[in-house]
């Protein structure tokens, strides 16, 4: 089952390519948030686009495809955005006036590159290899209909990411992106029943794990479904590819803020629980349950004897 | 350690032993026996075997005429199909007959339970006993997709279908002093719904009026007294003498006779004669009989639309609704009343629903775990519900966003979904006779019925008039008053301050005077203005400071649940009641509300009287004494606002009525309406204009918004439908 595919808009992909790098590579450049319009500031200057476009629910579904077409923006979102101090009209231009509006002028806004061109952060943030990346994915192989950097990347919403939260919430936020058209969370589980505990995988690493090249940092180039990660060990092992993907971004940030990669680089593999192998977890526990027992044991059995020793006396 | 000690202890042991075997068997004759005979004494209530005139046994003769009579309509439309048009009629009628005695035709008929049955040699249907032969147990698929078995009998018996109320979580209800209706920080869980929740019908107070004979003189009858039957119990499918009492208590259960009154076939049975189901009398009491022939057994099967509408068309469409069949099936004998004036006047019917219209079945959306039926996650009043984490919503099958096919509008109206239920759109209005105020303290006389009345002060379908938009988050008060606020708004919404407690529509006000001027020529005591003014506003005998205090209590208590998840407009059907109120339990939202006694109410038109005998009631007695005070009652008012129960009888030993006062209740009640959905919904110039169906400024809207949202500047530019 596939669910209604969202996409904003129909434009060719080429220079939008640039907003997903500000999604994702953005977080290894030690760039400020500029997020400083309040939700109020930005919802005054957008009122009029927002009276509409603030309704939470004003979206409908194609009735050719059945695709979701979602045209809500979040004042809040938008506003933390890093484009929360731009206007509406900054980058839509058209006549807006008839209500709903022509299509004329909804296809008609700026691209990433109509702004970022030349821009000297945005090219440290190798915006030409993701741009070769994207391109050999399968959505560009495959021509799918109307799909761009925006079918991922919402511009009303990008910000650079904020590297400290938790590597869940990256997993559940980008494995969100792929389900808004790859089905739900429980026909994903149904697609991956090959895998043992699918359920558990799907919450904890992203789709792109193992649906890009091995190895890891070509996030973009998304491979068809027969391409696959199948084997186990890929990152079952010492040597995981997690280790260039998922974790990446731990490893920079814990070397950031303590200038020590090690932990990150053992993968915590001496903690009980973390070990990401359940027969090592058993046999930690294990261990360190024959050890307390060993104790009480041999504690009992010196009590026991005193005792009897005591009884004896008496 | 010697002998004699090994001897003692020997001896202990079995000393223990024998106390123990003795406590177990103890418990086991309390439990079994001793209890539900206290428990009969105690309260009153009576169980005995139960028997059915209509359970007859059939001769085989019997059995073929009848099921060749129920199936009749299905093996014509099968050998219309197999034989051509002949041309000659003579021809055609014989190998159609034919046809319809073929084997094949006759087994393939509708209603398997035929041929079971003959294959069982059943030739007499005695209730659950004669289903249970088969179904003893049923395989349930739960919320989680497992497969579970259960006992038939029992599953039945722990559904509110049969015990009218639950004593666990599961509410959608918050009461007064804040807390949720057996929740997590409730004193004790009570047992609430029907069977005792406080609300404007005499009946809802089950015991009091389960199952009565009234003599009534119909205009028909030329002043010949006509026995007719009422009472709760007609719609419930227990036949026994009283509602399922000992399900109240946290020990005991209804006994086996009464679980073998349960009326399997009023929802399975295809054909279920409603005129078997009227009151009857016996030695042992009153009870409501059933259709308990082998005809109607032979048609069952799922339940079908007709099933659940053969009760619960009464609530949605009211007997007034011309579709109600039930309605057209009082009894063969003891007819049953029809009411005037409908409970939500939302018939479930092709004509007035666009899901019947569309052939579906209730089932569809209220989708039941065996015989666990869904009443969806939301509820303003206090019914119990089987399944309250079972969704039963439009979104289910038309998404979050069903605007679809509407090209030019589709994404504003999806739009809208954020802020309006669907219901909001779809169901335009009432039927006309859906009651919003009922007196029943000055009754009159109903010529049709011959029998004293309430009166229907106000009836209308009509918004701002019989129904209203309230901000809903899909919880209630303990007296039905929808709970939700504006997600944009100050503490500007205040429905308890505000709509729900004040009529301010002039039509409305003229309409409760002309009543009041008419009930003036039966009662000259009444004073018309006071009359209206009761009416229309019921917290008009507080003083300023009770008033103030309840401004306060609502902003304390009620405000943060107001808060709580996603508030959405929603359409209410409004309703209040003006009865006799025991004033020794009032608070600030109501007051304990007393029973009327059906037969002496009707036949005498004397509302006291009628309150002294149904107070009378064993069971009634009982709540006002020490065990059922601390068991359910404390618990009962604080929800209600008011600390404790106080227990004064309103009844001295003189027979004299005691701290009884006749009181509108504080605030109308606001029902949730979810049937009578019409396809074509509203349009934007309905509510954005100078006099649109919804109130923006009672909703909560600073007059600033008020005025926008009535003049919408895109209206201009929208393409004019």
């Amino acid at each position: 089952m596939t669910k209604p595919c969202v996409t904003q808009t129909t434009n060719s992909w080429p220079h939008n390519a640039l907003l997903s790098l500000v999604l994702m590579v953005g977080a290894l450049v030690p760039l400020a948030l500029q997020a400083d319009d309040s939700v109020a500031n930005v919802a005054e200057k957008n009122a009029r686009c927002l009276r509409c476009h603030g309704m939470e629910t004003l979206r409908y579904q194609e009735l050719a495809t059945g695709n979701m077409r979602d045209f809500h923006v979040d004042a809040h979102k938008f506003s933390q955005s890093n484009h929360g101090q731009q206007g509406c009209v900054t980058c839509h231009k058209g006549d807006f006036a008839a209500l709903p509006h022509r299509p004329e002028n909804t296809n008609q806004y700026h691209s990433c590159a109509d702004c970022h061109t030349g821009d000297k952060v945005l090219q440290r943030m190798r915006l030409v290899g993701i741009t070769a990346q994207y391109k050999k994915s399968v959505h560009v192989q495959r021509g799918v209909s109307g799909f761009d950097c925006f079918s991922c990347h919402n511009p009303h919403e990008s910000r650079l990411e904020e590297i400290k939260k938790p590597a869940g919430n990256i997993v559940d936020r980008d494995n969100d992106v792929c389900l808004k058209c790859h089905g739900t969370r429980e026909s994903a589980e149904e697609k991956h029943r090959i895998i043992p505990k699918a359920p558990l995988h799907l919450k904890e690493v992203r789709c792109l794990e193992c649906h890009t090249p091995r190895p890891g940092s070509v996030i973009h180039a998304i491979e068809p479904a027969t391409r696959a990660e199948r084997t186990c060990e890929a990152c079952h092992s010492r040597d995981s590819i997690l280790l260039t993907k998922l974790y990446k971004y731990r490893l920079h940030e814990s070397e950031r803020r303590t200038g020590f990669i090690n932990g990150v680089v053992l993968s915590d593999y001496y903690v009980i629980g973390m070990t990401r192998h359940p027969l090592l977890d058993a046999l930690g526990i294990l261990g360190m349950g024959g050890a307390f027992v060993g104790v009480m044991v041999h504690g009992i059995g010196r009590w026991l004897a005193a005792r009897r020793r005591q009884n004896h006396e008496t | 350690m010697n002998a004699g000690d090994k001897v003692t202890k020997t001896r202990k042991k079995r000393t223990y032993l024998i106390w123990l075997v003795a406590i177990g068997v103890l418990s086991w004759i309390g439990k079994s026996w001793l209890y539900p005979l206290f428990f009969e004494q105690y309260t009153g209530v009576v169980n005995a075997i139960l028997t059915y005139d209509s359970s007859k046994e059939l001769t085989s003769q019997e059995i073929t005429k009848t099921a060749d009579e129920l199936t009749l309509p299905y093996r014509a439309k099968r050998a219309a199909s197999m034989v051509p048009n002949e041309g000659n009629t003579f021809i055609e009628r014989l190998r159609r007959e034919r046809v319809m005695a073929l084997k094949s035709v006759r087994d393939d008929s509708p209603y398997p339970h035929i041929t079971y049955f003959r294959r069982a040699g059943i030739n007499r249907y005695e209730g659950p006993a004669t289903c249970l032969k088969c179904h003893a147990s049923m395989h349930v698929t739960t919320a989680k997709g497992e497969i579970v078995k259960v006992n038939t009998l029992e599953d039945i018996v722990d559904t509110v279908h049969f015990r009218f109320q639950k004593n666990s979580r599961g509410f959608s209800t918050f009461g007064f002093d804040g807390r949720e209706v057996n929740g997590e920080e409730a004193l004790m869980n009570i047992p609430m719904g029907k069977i005792d929740r406080a609300c404007g019908i005499p009946g809802s107070f089950s015991w009091t009026g389960w199952a009565e004979l009234v003599k009534s003189k119909p205009e028909a009858a030329n002043g010949d007294i006509v026995i007719r039957s009422e009472g709760c119990g007609q719609c419930h499918i227990g036949g026994n003498y009283h509602p399922a009492t000992e399900k109240m208590m946290p020990i005991g259960d209804v006994p086996e006779t009464a679980k073998q009154g349960v009326d399997c076939l009023i929802c399975h049975a295809d054909v279920y004669d409603m005129n078997q189901r009227v009151v009857k009398a016996d030695e042992h009491g009153r009870r409501w009989d059933q259709d308990r022939s082998l005809r109607s057994a032979m048609t069952v099967g799922k339940p079908k639309v007709d099933s659940c509408l053969n009760c619960h068309q009464h609530n949605l469409g009211g007997d007034a609704f011309e579709g109600n069949k039930s309605a057209k099936n009082l009894g063969h004998i003891n007819e049953r009343f029809t009411h005037d004036g409908a409970k939500r006047a939302t018939p479930f019917s092709p004509a007035t629903d666009v899901h019947s219209a569309a052939g579906m079945n209730c089932l569809d959306c209220h989708v039941p775990e065996g015989h666990k039926i869904p009443r969806g996650l939301h509820g303003v009043d206090l019914v119990a519900n089987d399944l309250p984490k079972k969704p039963v919503s439009c979104e289910g099958c038309h998404t979050a966003s069903p605007h679809v096919r509407d090209v030019k509008n589709r994404a504003i109206l999806n739009g809208h979904v954020a802020r309006l239920a669907c219901e909001t759109c779809h169901i335009k209005e009432l039927a006309d006779y859906n009651v919003v105020l009922r007196d029943w303290v000055y009754p009159i006389w109903n010529k049709k019925e011959g029998v004293y009345s309430y009166v229907d002060v106000y009836q209308s379908g009509k918004p701002g008039k019989g129904m209203t938009y309230l901000w809903f988050n899909g919880n209630g008060t303990f007296l039905a008053n929808a709970l939700g606020d504006n997600p944009t708004g100050d503490s500007r919404y205040n429905p308890l301050m505000n709509q729900l407690v004040k009529i301010d529509d002039p039509e409305v006000l003229a309409a409760i005077r002309g009543v009041a001027e008419q009930l003036k020529q039966t009662y000259p005591e009444i004073n018309v203005d006071e009359y209206v003014r009761e009416a229309a506003n019921p917290l008009s005998h507080f003083t300023p400071e009770q008033i103030e205090q309840r401004r306060q209590w609502v902003e304390e208590k009620i405000r943060p649940l107001m808060k709580k998840g996603i508030s959405r407009i929603t359409p209410f059907k409004l309703f209040n009641a003006r009865m006799y109120e025991d004033m020794s339990n009032q608070g600030l939202f109501g007051a304990m509300i007393l029973p009327f006694d059906y037969a002496s109410y009707y036949e005498t038109g004397d509302p006291l009287q009628s309150v002294k005998v149904a107070i009378q009631h064993p069971i009634v007695r009982r709540m006002y004494e020490t065990p059922f005070k601390l068991y359910m009652m404390d618990s009962f008012m604080t929800y209600f606002g008011v600390k404790t129960w106080s227990g004064e009888y309103p009844l001295t030993e003189k027979g004299a009525l005691k701290n009884v006062e006749k009181h509108w209740m504080r605030q109308m009640a606001s029902l949730m309406i979810n049937h009578g959905i019409q396809r074509d919904g509203r349009v934007c110039r309905d509510c954005h204009a100078e006099k649109g169906v919804i109130d923006f400024d009672k909703l909560g809207y600073t007059p600033e918004r008020a005025k926008e949202l009535r003049h919408l500047p895109e209206l201009e530019n929208v393409a004019k439908p």
